[in-house]
């Protein structure tokens, strides 16, 4: 949205690299909504599996990753108890605000 | 909640992160959480808060899902955070529709009026949002 800045500090995600070791980590984001933690973790990780109950949500997140992101990130529907994401293991879980 | 973690345990590496990142409404309730300042190049100045309308139960229960692995030794509490998530706004009126977005976020009508005054005084001003964040950094165990 125009005229309106969230995080412009990038706060959260500095906040999160200095808990978890998101270089090079592959990350699970459950609940990751339209993705803005998603695609700010997609920076420095070396992939995120993105999952959302909501397709338009989805559909939105998608929308709004830049191109050369889109390599990193896939994003699925799921929840936290359905991600879906059989034999896949990961480095990192990240709950934004979907616990 | 406590099957949601155990299910995300399943998914990590040995010794990976959970990482449980929200609102941290329990602070939200002393400090009158998310406040509006009207902020100008020296100073913020306070026209109110965000009325939050999502329900204290979730948070509440969030917060006993992890007690609770933590208690069956599914994770270690590595780490508690709470820092300041800020947004900037250009106008009042872009925090109306910023507001009318927001899934649970109001805006109360004493605030409406006291940052409009403001505004009126300081033509051109940012609004800013202030909220509070909490990080609950889990590890497997």
């Amino acid at each position: 949205m125009r005229g309106y800045r969230r995080d412009p500090e990038r706060t959260v995600i500095r906040t999160l690299a200095r808990r978890a070791p998101l270089q090079g980590a592959r990350v699970i984001d459950i609940g990751c909504g339209e993705g803005r933690l998603t695609r700010q973790i997609a920076g420095v990780a070396r992939s995120v599996y993105a999952v959302d109950p909501d397709a338009a949500v989805l559909a939105r997140a998608i929308r709004l990753t830049a191109p050369r992101l889109r390599k990193r990130i896939l994003y699925r529907p799921g929840t936290a108890e359905r991600p879906g994401v059989a034999g896949r293991r990961f480095d990192v879980a990240v709950f934004s605000g979907s616990l | 909640m406590v099957h949601a973690l155990i299910v995300t345990r399943g998914l990590l590496r040995p010794d990976g992160i959970l990482v449980d990142l929200r609102t941290d409404r329990f602070a939200a309730i002393r400090t009158r959480h998310d406040q509006v300042f009207c902020l100008t190049r020296d100073r913020r100045r306070y026209a109110g808060s965000l009325e939050i309308r999502r329900s204290l139960a979730d948070f509440r229960s969030a917060d006993r899902a992890i007690r609770e692995v933590v208690r069956r030794g599914l994770f270690r509490l590595d780490a508690v955070e709470v820092f300041e998530h800020l947004a900037y706004l250009d106008s009042p009126a872009h925090l109306e529709r910023a507001v009318a977005r927001h899934r649970y976020a109001r805006l109360p009508n004493p605030t409406r009026r006291r940052l409009r005054a403001l505004w009126r005084r300081h033509p051109g001003a940012q609004i800013l949002v202030v909220a509070r964040e909490r990080m609950n950094v889990l590890v497997k165990t």
